[in-house]
């Protein structure tokens, strides 16, 4: 049979058809949907600057008016993007120019997150405009230092330390700001932290910075930047504490969190702007020891522990090399709370015996502390040093510290551990009654057991205060654990009274 | 300068064509079908572009069409290479399955004979048939006159029926 025209048309008619699939007509409809944005939006805008546009406006004074506004925008844009340029420092003519976009800038920040990121922005800003008034003279103070040694220095004038400091003083208070929105606005700890992770951050770049810049700054200048990098530095023992507050809360899945930062770096850094070389070095030595007594105190703890912190551990030991005691304290701390956290928790992992033949010994000299950064023959002395958990009260401190007579500074308080803080804000009437410190009566509780086992707060040597048991295989007992629990409200309720009774 | 009723109106145009389009590109490139479906694509996001230029007092099939013609050229003068349409054998296999068997090897026969064409007959016969395209709609396309499109239509189809007879008439009686 011979295929005719229809029958071959027919055929050819039949081929197959396929269709589109689902898939390839998504892609299509998104790559529509942005090709229609973006015409849109070139449309917007080519009306103002289209020649045709200006053409068809009859009215001269319209089109002026329009060329007005465009030259006023174009001067406006032009001049912000001139003045947000570094080397616009304060006192130069757009500086207030950069100020009032900042301000604007501030104002498109919406939610608490941007806004973190904003101050912290500004911060940044601030640090690098310090750079450039430091940088202005320090080329030629370096090239003057190499070639006359330190006699050569090219000082600022004394505008420009005003300007440097009072530059470096917005930057501080822009990380303050940035931390004072995390503490006050944002209680979600997941919120909380991403932002305090972003201030640690910038404290930690501001630090670097302001090291390397105080090297080349001559002498006035580098006086002013190494106050401004170490009260950068106290802040990073709160901001990491606080850091540490959010992890725990996190791995209790608590819904929020509050914390507090400024309030713990200014009570830290009581000694700011006094800070000088005799200062710093009393400052360094006592987190030196702090770390060295935390360090004693996780001997004692399981391996897994241990090797929990060996990161921690081995940064603080540079931070204290390169001076950065703030960050030194902060680690010593987050190995504290987590030491806390350890204890706390309901099945402590059996560790080796206490050696109680050491504990009168340690115990007969309190003082005998080391003095010694690191001792890694240290020998275990045991989980809590009483000694430590009591200087809250003052008369107590001098005494308790006589390894170090010569401080030039007397250490009330602010120094002390966490721990001691949080007591020292409950007890204080003039803290803020709603003190975030509030939800962590747990933790003191249970901490203190060395502290007011005995119900006499007024006998001030610690070794009296101690009973002869340890806690720590106390607390594999229950029994003598709730025991100790009781005697340990017991304590707590008479320390109270006895600070009032002060 | 798009409005919102002329992306309404090209949706709608979109919806009707897109079949062909992707038919009309997926024959003539080795029925390789993500190709088919990237150049189809592109072809629309183009004609989109241009869509203020379109007069819409004619149809906005040939438009597209020729669009498609147009790109398809472009996207040839890169590569040289022809693509055999025996490629669509396999699909029509697929496609064709719930056809008798018979139908199906005619099938194939056809798609053979078809791929053996010369590139302009080729691209002709698929135009009329597997596009639905009209001798006036196919001359605006390609740009040639209608009359001359009739004649070389006729005479691929007068090969293509010949070869047929030729080659398969055995099978047939």
């Amino acid at each position: 049979m011979k295929l005719d025209d229809k029958q071959l048309e027919k055929l050819l008619t039949s081929l197959p058809k396929l269709q589109i699939s689902e898939k390839a007509d998504k892609k299509f409809y998104a790559k529509l949907n942005a090709l229609a944005r973006e015409r849109f939006f070139e449309e917007e805008t080519s009306a103002l600057t289209a020649p045709s546009f200006f053409n068809f406006l009859r009215p001269t004074s319209l089109r002026l008016g329009l060329v007005g506004a465009f030259a006023s925008l174009l001067l406006v844009v032009g001049g912000t993007v001139w003045a947000y340029q570094p080397s616009t420092t304060r006192g130069k003519l757009m500086y207030p120019w950069k100020q009032t976009a900042e301000k604007v800038e501030l104002a498109f920040a919406f939610s608490d997150m941007q806004k973190v990121d904003t101050h912290l922005q500004f911060s940044d800003r601030r640090l690098e405009e310090a750079q450039n008034i430091v940088g202005k003279s320090s080329s030629l103070a370096l090239l003057l230092q190499t070639a006359f040694a330190d006699e050569g220095e090219v000082e600022l004038t004394g505008e420009e330390q005003k300007n440097l400091e009072a530059t470096l003083e917005d930057m501080r208070s822009e990380v303050t700001k940035a931390s004072e929105i995390v503490e006050t606005r944002v209680t979600a700890p997941e919120k909380a932290k991403r932002a305090i992770e972003r201030i640690e951050s910038a404290s930690n770049q501001h630090i670097e910075t302001l090291n390397n810049l105080e090297r080349r700054a001559a002498k006035k200048a580098k006086a002013i930047i190494r106050l401004v990098a170490d009260d950068a530095d106290e802040r990073l023992t709160a901001v990491m504490q606080a850091r540490e507050e959010i992890n725990q809360a996190l791995e209790k899945r608590e819904q929020t969190v509050k914390l507090i930062i400024n309030m713990r770096r200014e009570r830290l850094s009581e000694l700011k702007n006094q800070f000088n070389d005799e200062s710093r070095q009393h400052r360094l030595e006592e987190v030196r020891q702090n770390f060295t007594e935390t360090m004693q105190r996780f001997e004692v703890m399981p391996l897994d522990v241990k090797q929990e912190f060996t990161a921690e551990i081995e940064k603080a030991k540079t931070s204290l090399e390169m001076g950065r005691f703030g960050m030194a304290e902060g680690l010593s701390r987050v190995m504290e709370m987590r030491e806390m956290r350890f204890k706390l928790q309901p099945e402590p992992k059996p560790e080796p015996e206490f050696l109680p033949a050491d504990q009168p010994q340690s115990q007969s000299q309190p003082g005998d502390k080391p003095t010694e950064p690191f001792n890694p023959d240290f020998q275990p002395v045991q989980p809590f040093q009483p000694q430590q958990e009591i200087k809250p009260d003052a008369p107590f401190n001098s005494d308790a510290k006589p390894a170090l007579p010569s401080m030039p500074i007397e250490p009330k308080k602010p120094f002390q551990p966490m721990l001691k803080e949080q007591q020292d804000f409950s007890k204080l009437p003039d803290e803020k009654p709603s003190h975030p410190i509030q939800p962590k009566p747990a933790l003191i509780n249970k901490n203190e057991p060395a502290d007011f086992q005995q119900p006499n707060p007024n006998q001030q040597k610690p070794q009296d205060q101690l009973p002869p048991p340890m806690p720590k295989n106390d607390m594999l007992n229950t029994n003598k654990g709730m025991e100790r629990v009781d005697n340990l409200m017991r304590g707590l309720q008479e320390a109270g009274n006895f600070v009032e009774s002060k | 300068m798009p409005q919102k009723a002329d992306i309404e109106q090209f949706t709608a145009y979109y919806e009707k064509h897109k079949t062909s389009i992707f038919n009309y590109i997926l024959y003539r490139i080795g029925f390789n079908r993500d190709m088919a479906e990237d150049l189809t694509s592109d072809i629309f996001l183009k004609a989109f572009e241009h869509f203020d230029s379109y007069d819409k007092t004619r149809p906005f099939k040939t438009w597209i069409f020729t669009i498609a013609h147009n790109h398809l050229v472009n996207y040839y003068a890169g590569k040289k290479e022809t693509l055999p349409l025996e490629e669509a054998l396999e699909i029509a296999k697929e496609v064709g399955s719930q056809n008798s068997a018979e139908h199906n090897m005619t099938m194939e026969r056809i798609l053979k004979l078809v791929s053996h064409l010369s590139e302009s007959q080729k691209d002709l016969v698929l135009m009329k048939y597997v596009d639905d395209l009209g001798n006036e709609e196919i001359a605006k396309i390609t740009g040639k006159e209608e009359g001359a499109i009739r004649t070389a239509l006729s005479r691929a189809t007068a090969t293509l029926r010949d070869q047929y007879n030729i080659q398969f008439q055995e099978d047939t009686l």
